[in-house]
């Protein structure tokens, strides 16, 4: 019996969702509903982790899911549907840590959000550029150390003297993170696990 | 000032022991926040290391906490040989900018191929061998590494010792899932453990023997001996336990015993949250090691897991000393030596090591609070 795709990507089954995804693919079927099938298996992902799985687990489905992105999105149109949000995030300048965003993005990705991630020891100025192009609904940062903590503010404060923090929610997550720090940033939310993370932005845009 | 009536070896010997304390042993784990608090950048410390002796001297002198962590930023080594994985750190002043705090750039230090290899050589002479290939630079230069970083560690080890300056930390050696899984990033070693177990673990089992024969060998002339275990990789967070059951621990208790047989304190620093794993190290020596907690296990339900048997130490997060209010980190401390300091076997600590954008009056609070708070 042939196993479902989305099944095969809760499960980790490698090998058969990137040649299943292959085959599919070149013959003739809608990337569009692929898309669709590996995001069903994201959203399993997120069950199985509220009951069984482990950050371990999380992180090898954001990973199998990156992988069959690289495979699928040459496919997709510019329009690839409707995104339930757009997201902009980073880690700011003077750590390089991004384990836990680069999960978190797969999973953002996975549920529909249009998500630009600016990756590692990004500049104060880089995030409020961004801010200003992509208009984004959520701005998430991330980082491990705490001198980021500063920088998150700096941005911050920025947005809100150019008038752009109202327009947008503003999440923080990161081991170290807590209310405290929320607080002193002056985001809207903050969390230390990728999937209650990936919720309150769900919430921030109406989605639940 | 309450009265002392111990010496900080006699109050940390007891902490261990979970053993009568006049009060609880405090101190920090800083390194890092050593120079911004005395007025000097990360990469002037990295190159010259007398400046980050002075700079951790003088915060230990300013302070007046119980122990200075490091002499400086290097490490002991044994020339040849590996406490761990050789991950390669980006350094301030080189590879970050000035200011910057040191960082581990993961990237696979060996494939999946190497398992084999591993458990026919062990853990030393695979890296003898391989080195190379990973780094591109010969072994030799990674000896001559180690010999600087141990002569310079071992000078202003001596310097520290003649000023009074007691220095907590002097071996580090990672778990052996810890260095497995530095050695291959988190992703791959995952992948790893679920789809070869087996070569895995026979790789764990030959490579345990010169982690552990490597840590003894620095600590054999030490006059104080503790071993600072790194966990970080195998905890119930990450993983299901039958992985722990399977990777982490077999290894772990291992290194425990023949650390206690040998007269030394086994400190195992745990970052991410333990919580599931914390009823095995009920199993561990009764008053011999300690379980030093980061603020991600929650160390109040810690205390009623271990309490009678294991010394904890912590777990002052790091947000609250650097963006925290004074009042705030009194509040926190107090609550730590009035619950898991109740009955003994605690040290007041930071959890992992302290920010370097510390506030200098909540480092300050820490301390007074830790000398002065009897409950």
């Amino acid at each position: 019996m042939t196993k479902e795709l989305y099944l095969a990507l809760a499960d980790f089954d490698e090998e058969f969702v990137l040649e299943t995804l292959k085959t599919r693919l070149q013959g003739g079927e809608p990337p569009l509903s692929l898309l669709k099938e590996l995001q069903k298996g994201m959203n399993l992902v997120g069950e199985r982790y509220e009951k069984e799985y482990y950050l371990s687990e999380l992180m090898l489905s954001a990973d199998l899911f990156n992988r069959s992105m690289e495979i699928l999105t040459p496919y997709l149109s510019a329009d690839k549907g409707n995104f339930i949000g757009r997201l902009l995030i980073g880690t700011p300048r003077g750590d390089i840590h991004d384990l836990g965003k680069n999960i978190f993005v797969s999973l953002a990705r996975a549920v529909g959000f249009e998500v630009t991630d600016l990756g590692v020891d990004v500049p104060i100025e880089t995030f409020v550029e961004k801010v200003v192009e992509f208009e984004p609904d959520i701005l998430g940062f991330s980082g491990l150390l705490t001198p980021s903590f500063t920088s998150m503010k700096e941005v911050v404060d920025n947005l809100i003297v150019r008038n752009l923090r109202a327009s947008l929610k503003i999440i923080v997550g990161g081991g170290v993170v807590t209310a405290m720090v929320k607080e002193f940033i002056g985001a809207d939310g903050f969390t230390t696990d990728a999937m209650d993370g990936l919720n309150q932005c769900k919430a921030f845009v109406g989605v639940s | 000032m309450a009265q002392e009536t111990m010496n900080v070896f006699e109050r940390f010997a007891a902490a261990v022991s979970l053993s009568e304390v006049d009060r609880a042993p405090v101190f920090p784990i800083l390194v890092s926040a050593a120079p911004r608090l005395c007025g000097i950048t990360q990469a002037e410390a990295w190159r010259d290391h007398n400046k980050a002796r002075e700079a951790i001297i003088k915060c230990y002198r300013d302070f007046g906490y119980d122990f200075a962590s490091k002499p400086n930023f290097y490490y002991d080594q044994v020339p040849g040989k590996l406490t761990g994985a050789p991950v390669r750190n980006l350094i301030p002043g080189k590879q970050l900018a000035e200011d910057d705090v040191i960082q581990i750039d993961e990237r696979p230090l060996f494939s999946r191929e190497d398992y084999d290899k591993i458990a026919a050589l062990g853990w030393n002479a695979f890296w003898e061998e391989h080195y190379e290939k990973m780094s591109g630079r010969p072994f030799s230069d990674l000896v001559k590494l180690q010999q600087f970083g141990t002569k310079i560690f071992n000078e202003d080890l001596k310097i520290c010792e003649e000023q009074g300056i007691p220095i907590l930390l002097s071996t580090t050696v990672d778990s052996v899932m810890m260095a497995f899984s530095l050695s291959r990033t988190l992703i791959e070693f995952t992948k790893d453990l679920r789809q070869v177990p087996d070569k895995v673990e026979k790789a764990m089992q030959k490579a345990s023997e010169d982690l552990i024969s490597n840590a003894l060998e620095m600590l054999r002339d030490r006059p104080r001996k503790g071993a600072f275990i790194v966990l970080e990789r195998g905890s119930g967070a990450l993983y299901p336990l039958h992985i722990f059951e399977r990777f982490e621990w077999p290894f772990l208790k291992r290194y425990i015993e023949t650390f206690v047989d040998e007269g030394i304190t086994p400190w195992l620093h745990l970052d991410t949250d333990w919580s599931k794993n914390l009823p095995y190290f009920k199993q561990l020596p009764k008053g011999k090691c300690v379980a030093d907690l980061d603020s991600t296990t929650n160390i109040f339900r810690a205390k009623e897991i271990l309490n009678g048997h294991m010394c904890i130490s912590g777990d002052v997060p790091a947000s609250l000393f650097s963006v925290g209010k004074k009042e705030e980190v009194v509040d926190y401390c107090k609550k730590l030596i009035r619950e898991v300091g109740k009955g003994g076997g605690f040290m007041l600590t930071s959890g992992c090591e302290c920010p370097v954008d510390v506030k200098r009056e909540n480092l300050m609070a820490f301390v007074e609070t830790g000398k002065n708070y009897r409950p």
